[in-house]
């Protein structure tokens, strides 16, 4: 049992270091650093990295952007509504930074079978610190609600920590009134 | 159109309750002597501060009606809300009690700051509380001057058409409005389903924003101008049945359960709501008026003041050769021509209250008010099932409103809208 679990916290670890990376390509990119990708029966099928200053859209986070991948590449296979809602069933995210309000609701609305996340997210985040949108809601008139997901905090948390630190140093450049000058960064 | 009609009713940060029945939460409290008051106070504030009852006075003073002494009572620190053992104290209170002789009790005081008069009256009754009359910078929550009203009626008038008109099921509608000026941002409905997502069109990731953009005025234009035809509107609304199930916000979770043919129609997206389509429109506006503004971040790096920049980013997009049919309108005196920051200070207009994800996907894009002519009971995120504007959390706050349309004060749902708006269509 006990390697069970090991294996798993390693397998966790290995997927959040590509959610990692996509992170980091966002600070390269100088955007706020939060990346994830999305997994089938273990493959990474889709990633996506934060894009709100490029795209000036402020919705455009790294899961809407992973989503946006996959809905796109299964309705040209021609999928239908039912087989892309059964293909969400069997996917598992790995988030750098606990989903904020509205990808959290996203996520319940596809019907994402499994959330993992690195730190926390006291400000916005949907999963648990602001509100627990994760959950499964309650039965309504017009039909079912949500199933609600499985969701895990904390793995490798300081990794994405620090980086929002990074982020934060170098000043976010989209900021309407920046608090801190803009610092030029050396690209590594 | 005759505004008179209409009601606008704020929607607060918190839910409304009547005042003489405001939630109330238990504190332990004390007759403390009052040569000891001022220490005792101090020292509580350190070891049990009430962080969140800053509008609870900490000190009730009394005068007895016997002796017409003054008597005060102090609140020693939040009491659980399950039981009324006094041993729930934490210890560093129930030290105080000897040495001060504290006499602790159980009392309640009001969970919320009153925010009228009539509130604020009732709460003292139960213990004394300190009242801040409203002092928000956002138009609109102290009332709307005619000229203001005019101007939400209409543009909700243009959601309504846009909803009813462009779809054969009844879909949401948002209008992103810089009020300012008076001008349409975005207009968008759900695209969601096959059947809304109209089928000539791509969606505006893949086509260029000069197609899009360049209709968006056009079509809100238009939608307005034939706001008075009724033609297409009776057709859709004979169909309404009394649920409106391909409203996006409303069944947020029953995409995967349209009908779906394959062949006919590739454009459907689960997330694809009328707000987010609507952000991501006004984003696809702003890359394309201010072409150059967000590369010009790499450029700026040196410079140490950033206060200039949003007339130099001006005039680099109007020197830009892709926006030449917007030159004139992007005249440098011209106040609304200055880059947005995302959509600071726009309004946006939705038949039905947002969902969360479309609430938050508008506290992200810093929208400044939403007006709402429809509760959302299934997932509302504005007051029905969360509520948004009262999450003190988040790093922006809207002001919410809901349109009652004329003639119907409580429409709940679509037989009422049905009613509804052919009220707005005979008056427009």
């Amino acid at each position: 049992m006990a390697l069970v679990k090991e294996d798993r916290c390693e397998e966790s670890h290995k997927y959040m270091g590509f959610a990692l990376h996509q992170a980091k390509l966002a600070l390269e990119a100088l955007e706020v650093p939060v990346g994830c990708v999305i997994l089938e029966e273990g493959n990474i099928i889709a990633s996506g990295r934060n894009r709100t200053n490029e795209t000036r859209n402020a919705t455009r986070h790294a899961e809407m952007e992973a989503i946006d991948e996959l809905v796109g590449q299964w309705r040209k296979d021609r999928l239908s509504p039912s087989q892309v809602a059964e293909k969400f069933s069997k996917c598992v995210l790995y988030v750098t930074c606990e989903p904020c309000i509205m990808c959290a609701s996203a996520l319940s609305f596809l019907g994402i079978k499994e959330v993992y996340y690195g730190c926390g997210n006291d400000k916005f985040g949907g999963c648990g610190s602001i509100l627990p949108l994760h959950l499964a809601s309650s039965q309504t008139e017009q039909g079912q609600g949500g199933k609600g997901y499985k969701c895990s905090g904390g793995i490798m948390a300081e990794e994405a920590v620090s980086l929002f630190k990074c982020f934060y140093e170098q000043g976010n450049p989209n900021a309407p009134k920046p608090h801190r000058p803009v610092v030029q960064r050396e690209m590594a | 159109m005759d505004s008179s009609a209409w009601e606008i009713i704020h929607i607060p940060d918190k839910p409304a309750f009547s005042p003489e029945h405001q939630p109330t939460l238990k504190v332990y409290a004390s007759v403390i002597k009052p040569k000891f008051a001022n220490t005792i106070v101090r020292q509580l504030c350190k070891i049990a501060p009430l962080e969140d009852l800053r509008h609870v006075k900490r000190v009730r003073r009394k005068i007895l009606p016997d002796n017409g002494e003054p008597q005060l009572t102090v609140i020693l620190c939040l009491a659980p809300e399950h039981n009324d053992h006094l041993n729930d104290m934490p210890p560093d209170v129930q030290k105080l009690i000897g040495p001060y002789e504290l006499s602790p009790f159980i009392t309640q005081v009001c969970k919320y700051a009153a925010v009228s008069k009539e509130e604020w009256e009732e709460q003292c009754k139960i213990w004394p509380t300190s009242f801040h009359p409203p002092t928000y910078n956002i138009d609109g929550i102290g009332g709307f001057s005619e000229e203001d009203k005019q101007s939400i009626c209409k543009f909700m008038s243009v959601a309504i058409n846009l909803a009813v008109s462009s779809h054969k099921p009844l879909v949401n509608a948002a209008v992103i409005v810089d009020p300012s000026v008076k001008r349409v941002i975005a207009s968008e409905t759900d695209q969601v389903y096959p059947s809304s997502a109209p089928c000539d069109m791509t969606t505006s990731e893949t086509i260029p924003f000069n197609e899009t953009g360049e209709s968006t005025h056009c079509q809100s234009v238009n939608r307005e101008a034939n706001a008075s035809s009724e033609i297409c509107l009776n057709g859709v609304l004979e169909k309404l049945n009394g649920s409106s199930p391909a409203v996006a916000c409303l069944n947020p979770w029953q995409w995967s359960l349209q009908p779906h043919d394959g062949d006919k129609c590739s454009q459907w997206h689960p997330l694809r709501h009328a707000s987010i389509v609507a952000i991501e429109s006004s984003a696809a506006r702003d890359r394309y008026l201010f072409p150059n503004s967000s590369e010009s971040f790499g450029m700026d790096h040196s410079q140490p003041s950033s206060a200039d920049s949003p007339a130099k980013k001006q005039k680099t997009s109007i020197n830009s050769p892709g926006v030449q049919n917007d030159s004139r309108e992007a005249a440098p005196r011209d106040p609304s021509m200055e880059k947005p920051h995302l959509c600071t200070g726009y309004d946006i207009f939705l038949l039905w209250e947002p969902c969360t994800m479309c609430a938050m996907a508008l506290v992200h894009q810093r929208i400044k008010r939403i007006f709402y002519a429809f509760p959302n009971p299934t997932a509302g995120g504005l007051g029905s099932v969360y509520r948004l504007q009262g999450e003190k959390s988040l790093n922006h706050h809207y002001a919410v409103f809901r349109v009652l349309l004329p003639g119907h004060g409580h429409a709940h749902n679509a037989l009422d809208l049905d009613q509804g708006l052919k009220h707005v269509t005979a008056e427009s």
